[in-house]
């Protein structure tokens, strides 16, 4: 029992990591994407499309697993890359632009999920690849069930997010992002392609986002198009002000996200509606922590300068 | 003799909107020279350095670098044709290190051609060698994204590495601190550095004294000096002629964004570069009356102010202002004449100190302002009127019409819910009557209008309050002559009506001839307080720069925490 | 390094005095696009004809019954973007409409759930409003508390804070109502129809609600006082004014108009609470609107006319395809986008450069001449610094939607 609810928080946690990995390449560029509910949506249908199309090619494990993160990735980093031209060269509010996404991604997401089951489509067959624990049949003591159990979609969203933290914190592209998000006009100064960073941020980020819809999707919900993303994807929002900005903080938030988010499920004793109760947790801590940082107010863990304005050089 | 000229804008125009910034300007710049912009605020100094730099694009024209058309569409183009600008607002990224904030933006490209020449250079044609250079040229893409992921790499040492280099152009600085840590002249520092490293040969500063101590000016100069016989060209912004003439070989002066004259530093004066700067001779005719009836108005004692990073702002300031008499404060940029009003006007809570107001309308009684905000200032009745430095961002509501800005200190008379909109209508009008401000109505947006039409309006706001004291804080920076005349003036008329006003200037020569007292202050302290009517301008000079005008190394002792 | 041979061809200029009739030409033009582009897009993802679009589009608007829906939603919608509106020309950007509406309606849930039918109507009816209203309060203050006090993020929190709602509505309905549908319904101490027309009474609250929101806006010492907050915190803070006291206050208002919203849904519309569809996102929609509308009462009626009538043909041309209940959401969502690229073109002007200049430069002589008592001072240094003060210290998003707000406002004065 309990070793089922840690191995099913890991699982749900990489939804949360994946949107949150992707948000926090957004928010470090200095534009917040409210829209990643409605990019993780559409990443969920770009990832199901290429899961069936690739099924039914007859190609194996790896050709599905590969044909679904790319076309994931390349639905979801498409509504990044409108998100970026709103923003970044039409300038328009972010936080209006965002919401728009979300509208529609989680619109075109029902639509096409209705479409699906009036033509009688299925995502069953396909979700077996990514159900399948990565390493095979292991063991079941608790370790190989715990850390080795898992599809191959929950170490690829870790291994994103570790190499995202590197990045970040480790790397001249790392710093020269965090620069373009805190202060755009020193960036700009120091000879750093502002509008390109912002650019490959929205779209880079959309599109890891986007996988983490199709994950949801293909493995946690087994191809079932019936649950919603959409809540998903606020709380991976919530996740980056968790973490503080910190992908590597980020992989235990999601963690202790997914093991908030399933609790209710497994926790005995508690009646259906306390089970409500026990869901406000995740964003009830996002909140906190949320205060908490603006009362400390330490420079480090505040959210982007630059966060929410966009950047015009000839500004006057 | 021969110079060779690094870079020429020829013809460069640039327009904001209907104004234009720069008008047909051609310059020049000599290697291994330092070059002085001089100019008036407003003149177009910095948006022509920001063409050179990649800010803006000019609309017309062409600048050579090197004798080659080149075209600066950005910071990073900038930054390949050697040119490094030193902007007056820093462009560094608090949050980082000094040594993040030098490395950062920086380029590496793999020298694919070296590798070439390399591999060819060791074949020794045998079947061996021919063997291993095919497999070198295959191997060379791999070997430049190694490189180029190394390069990406941030080194845990990457401060101790730097600081070495750095530690070799004789500059004091640790490298690794944050650079909201740091003083302004260490974010100077860090700029300048910065430009250096990443291979400038030609470096623009603007307005770098600005903020320093006279002590860091000299210091800053020697850097520049030793940068010039480096062979590095050099362009300083400035309108401080006593700089110009002390560092520059040549002076370009601009003055309404066009291009007057460059001339040799060492064969002009003072005199003829002001008049080049201003268009016409300065004999600055403000007429000065003699103070009416100079009673108390407004007394400050021993104020005592710290500011939000925990410094001292303001140390045990005292004076008196008096009734019909314009009391001026003088003092380097950023010395605490800027905390000093926004105290005196209710904006801070001093740590010690009096602020007592005279009433006029209560028999002179003494009433104290300290630690009351702006609005209960308002209801004891006393008539303080004040002209911030930051006209749009403090004085003004640059979206709204005049008619709201007029009532913005007046909005809340009376208990009605409602605002009255009817009275502050019709004293916009008598503003842009009176004071010839230029607008298409009073329904415009203050943004819209030129410094000068802005700055009446708000001037023209604060006078028509009726006010018992005005204090007015460099009223006239970035207006042109005819505008700050209007203002002196107005000032003028205030204190022939027996107004106690409080005067914070820039230029001496306007202090010394328009106030009748002046207070000096150094670094948040009293360094004197003179007649300007006998005072001279270095005297003023000297108190501005070590306090009382003595030598500031005995003073060295007075740090902040001493004084609690 | 001289590879950058070609120059820009253009550049970006603000422009701060475009034509209201011009820039409502522009949205207008804009609206028309999105709706021939959701048709484009339907023929293309259905087995429709392209005519099939329009035919059934207007049938929503084709009988008395229908009108009147379409009369009521706007009106929700308006009041929805009204109540926000404060709070953003304030920027405080609350994105927690959405929760404080359904904390409102959660008020009157539980004085139904309560009362209804044990005590006269009348009764509980007051007494569900006055504790919606409390409820949205609440749940509005708590955020600007926090903004007031630490300058904490509000985007980020009353984002959060929607989310707490849903739960703890939930939380309320499988207490109390254990069907497990997840809805709770009503039949007993509701406002009813007044004379078979249950909207009637809903569109007068909001037209009373829009004109003292215009009223406060304009005319009130507090629409000012908030204006000038919303500008700059310094001038604020010049003239004395307690920004923690304004923003307070006006989240209090901002609360209070959302619980009447809360408390119009379950009481007066639906006669039943559900966290997914009561409110189902009209908060975010609100948000919207406010922004589009340039926090401007009159353009947030049109945009949500408009939003309303896309939002209703399409569900009408849904029902007849059988295209499923998200279809609306994917139009919608594809009319915001037109609507929101045109804030650019409002917003900045395109400037061609260079020899692209020449032509136009005949024409800007002439504008020259008529402004040329303007041209007194160019002001090229100082203005920058202090547009740069002004953004550093609002430190928000809003700062072009601020800017774009000035033409409007002339345009209500027209109006007006």
């Amino acid at each position: 029992m309990f070793v089922t609810l840690i191995t099913q928080a890991i699982r749900f946690g990489v939804v949360f990591l994946y949107g949150s990995t992707g948000e926090t390449i957004v928010e470090k560029s200095g534009h917040l994407n409210l829209g990643i509910p409605g990019i993780m949506c559409m990443g969920a249908i770009g990832g199901c499309m290429g899961a069936n199309i690739a099924t039914k090619a007859g190609s194996g494990a790896f050709g599905v697993i590969l044909a679904t993160i790319f076309f994931a990735m390349l639905m979801a980093g498409m509504m990044g890359a409108v998100y970026g031209f709103f923003t970044i060269t039409l300038r328009c509010n972010q936080n209006v632009t965002g919401l728009i996404i979300t509208t529609f991604g989680a619109g075109t997401l029902g639509f096409w999920g209705s479409m699906m089951g009036r033509e009688g489509t299925t995502f069953f067959e396909s979700s077996k690849v990514f159900t399948a624990p990565m390493f095979g049949e292991v063991g079941s003591d608790w370790f190989s069930t715990i850390f080795l159990s898992h599809g191959v979609l929950v170490y690829v969203g870790i291994v994103i997010a570790i190499i995202v933290a590197i990045v970040l914190k480790h790397t001249r592209t790392g710093l020269s992002l965090t620069a373009v998000g805190e202060n755009p006009g020193a960036a700009d100064a120091a000879g750093i392609k502002v509008i390109k960073y912002k650019y490959t941020a929205c779209i880079l980020g959309a599109a890891i986002s986007g996988i983490g819809g199709a994950f949801y999707l293909l493995d946690c919900t087994r191809g079932s198009l019936e649950y919603v993303i959409e809540a998903m994807g606020w709380l991976a929002v919530a996740l980056v002000i968790f973490s503080l900005w910190r992908p590597n903080i980020g992989i235990l938030g999601s963690f202790i996200f997914g093991l908030l988010y399933i609790l209710p499920n497994y926790v005995e004793g508690v009646g259906f509606a306390e089970k409500e109760i026990l869901k406000i947790v995740p964003y009830a801590v996002t909140a906190l922590v949320l205060i908490v940082i603006s009362f400390f107010n330490k420079k480090e863990t505040q959210p982007p300068a630059g966060l929410g304005v966009n950047y015009f050089r000839e500004e006057r | 003799m021969e110079f060779t000229n690094v870079i020429e804008m020829v013809g460069i125009t640039k327009a904001f909107g209907s104004n234009y910034a720069n008008k047909n300007v051609n310059l020049d710049v000599r290697k291994g020279e330092i070059l002085s912009i001089l100019g008036e605020n407003g003149s177009g100094k910095t948006t022509l350095m920001n063409m050179l730099a990649g800010i803006y694009f000019p609309d017309e024209g062409k600048i050579f670098v090197n004798g080659q058309e080149a075209i600066i569409r950005s910071p990073l183009d900038a930054f390949n044709y050697g040119i490094g600008m030193i902007h007056q607002h820093f462009k560094l990224v608090d949050l980082f290190t000094a040594c993040d904030n030098i490395i950062l933006g920086e380029k590496h490209s793999f020298d694919f051609k070296g590798a070439v020449e390399k591999i060819k250079a060791e074949n020794d044609g045998t079947d061996k060698g021919k063997f291993l250079t095919v497999l070198k040229y295959m191997a060379l893409p791999f070997v430049a994204g190694f490189d180029k992921a190394k390069f990406n790499l941030l080194g845990r040492k990457r401060a101790k590495k730097l600081q070495a280099e750095v530690d070799k152009y004789g500059f004091q600085l640790d490298l690794s601190r944050k650079i909201y840590d740091l003083s302004v002249s260490e974010k100077q520092t860090v700029e300048i550095i910065k430009v250096l490293y990443r291979g400038a040969e030609i470096l623009i500063l603007d307005e770098p004294t600005a903020v320093l101590t006279p002590q860091e000016i000299e210091k800053l100069f020697d850097v520049l000096r030793k940068m010039k016989e480096d062979g590095k060209s050099i362009i300083i912004i400035t309108h401080k002629l006593n700089e110009v003439m002390a560092i520059s070989d040549r002076v370009a002066i601009l003055r309404k964004g066009e291009h007057i004259a460059t001339v040799n530093t060492a064969e002009t004066t003072e005199r003829e570069l002001t008049e080049m700067m201003v268009g016409s001779k300065v004999e600055l005719n403000i007429n000065r009356s003699e103070p009416g009836r100079p009673i108390p108005r407004l007394m400050v004692e021993g104020l005592t102010l710290k500011n939000m990073e925990g410094y001292y702002a303001l140390k045990d300031v005292t004076f008196t202002a008096r009734a019909g008499e314009i009391f001026g404060i003088a003092g380097i940029a950023g010395s605490g004449q800027r905390e000093l009003l926004e105290t005196i006007a209710g904006l801070y809570r001093p740590e010690h100190g009096d602020i007592y107001y005279v009433d006029p309308d209560d028999d002179d009684n003494e009433i104290d302002l300290k630690k009351k905000t702006p609005a209960q200032i308002r209801e004891l009745g006393v008539r303080l009127s004040f002209v911030p430095e930051d006209r749009l961002g403090m004085g003004l509501v640059g979206n709204m019409d005049l008619t709201d800005n007029v009532m913005l200190r007046s909005y809340g008379k009376g208990h009605s819910l409602f605002l009255d909109r009817k009275s502050p209508k019709k004293v916009a009008q008598d503003i842009v009557d009176e004071l010839a401000v230029a607008t298409p109505s009073i329904k415009t947006p203050v943004r819209r209008l030129s410094g000068g039409n802005i700055q009446k309006v708000l001037v023209g706001r604060e006078i028509a309050s009726a006010p018992t004291v005005f204090m007015a804080a460099y009223p006239v920076r970035g207006l042109d002559i005819g505008a700050s005349y209007t203002i002196y003036n107005l000032l003028n008329a205030q204190k022939e009506q027996g107004v106690s006003v409080i005067f914070v200037g820039e230029d001496l020569d306007v202090l010394l001839a328009l106030c009748d007292r002046i207070m000096v202050l150094c670094d948040g302290q009293v360094s004197g307080i003179v007649d300007a009517r006998t005072a001279s301008k270095e005297e003023i000079g000297y108190m501005m720069t070590s306090l009382g005008g003595v030598d500031k190394s005995q003073n060295q002792e007075k740090g902040d925490e001493n004084n609690d | 390094m001289t590879k950058f041979k070609f120059e820009p061809i253009f550049h970006l200029a603000k422009r701060t005095d475009i034509d209201w009739k011009k820039s409502w030409g522009i949205r207008l033009a804009a609206f028309i696009l999105s709706i021939l582009a959701c048709a484009v897009v339907s023929t293309l993802i259905s087995d429709r004809s392209f005519g099939f679009f329009f035919e059934n589009f207007f049938k929503a608007f084709n009988t008395p019954q229908k009108l009147w829906n379409f009369f009521h939603d706007t009106a929700i919608l308006l009041i929805i973007a009204l109540a926000v509106t404060p709070c953003f020309k304030m920027r405080f950007w609350n994105i927690g409409g959405e929760g404080q509406i359904l904390m409102g309606a959660l008020g009157s849930a539980v004085i139904i759930t309560f009362m209804g039918g044990k005590y006269p109507d009348p009764a509980t009816i007051i007494l569900s409003l006055v504790l919606s209203l409390a409820f949205g309060i609440v749940w509005a203050v708590i955020p600007a508390l926090f903004k007031a006090k630490w300058n904490t993020n509000e985007t980020l929190l009353t984002l959060m804070m929607n989310y707490i709602s849903v739960c703890i509505v939930d939380y309320f309905i499988k207490s109390e109502a254990s069907s497990g549908t997840g809805t709770m319904s009503f039949d007993k101490g509701v406002v009813g129809p007044i004379g078979n027309n249950e909207f009637i009474l809903k569109i007068i609250l909001v037209a009373i609600v829009t004109i003292f929101m215009v009223v406060y806006l304009r005319y009130s010492k507090h629409g000012y006082e908030l204006a000038v907050v919303g500008e700059s915190e310094k001038t604020a803070r010049y003239i004395g004014i307690n920004t923690k006291k304004v923003i307070v206050r006006t989240l209090i208002l901002c609360g209070a108009i959302c619980g009447l919203i809360g408390f119009m849904l379950v009481s007066a519309t639906n006669h039943s609470i559900n966290t997914a569809s009561t409110v189902a996102g009209k908060g975010f929609t609100g948000v919207l609107i406010s922004w589009l509308g340039h926090f401007n009462p009159l353009g947030m009626l049109l945009c949500s006319f408009l939003f309303v009538f896309i939002d209703r043909g399409a569900t009408q041309v849904s029902t007849y395809a059988r295209l499923g209940a998200s279809y609306p959401d994917m139009m919608t969502g594809i009319f915001f986008f037109f609507i929101v690229a045109t804030e650019f073109f409002i917003n900045y002007k395109i400037l061609p450069t260079h020899h692209f200049k020449k032509k136009a430069k005949a024409e800007e002589v002439e504008e020259d001449t008529t402004e040329t008592e303007q041209t007194e001072d160019v002001l090229a240094e100082t203005v920058p610094t202090l547009n740069e003060n002004v953004v550093e210290d609002t430190n928000s998003a809003v700062t072009e939607a601020e800017d774009t707000a000035t033409p409007v406002v002339e345009n209500t004065k027209e109006v007006e």
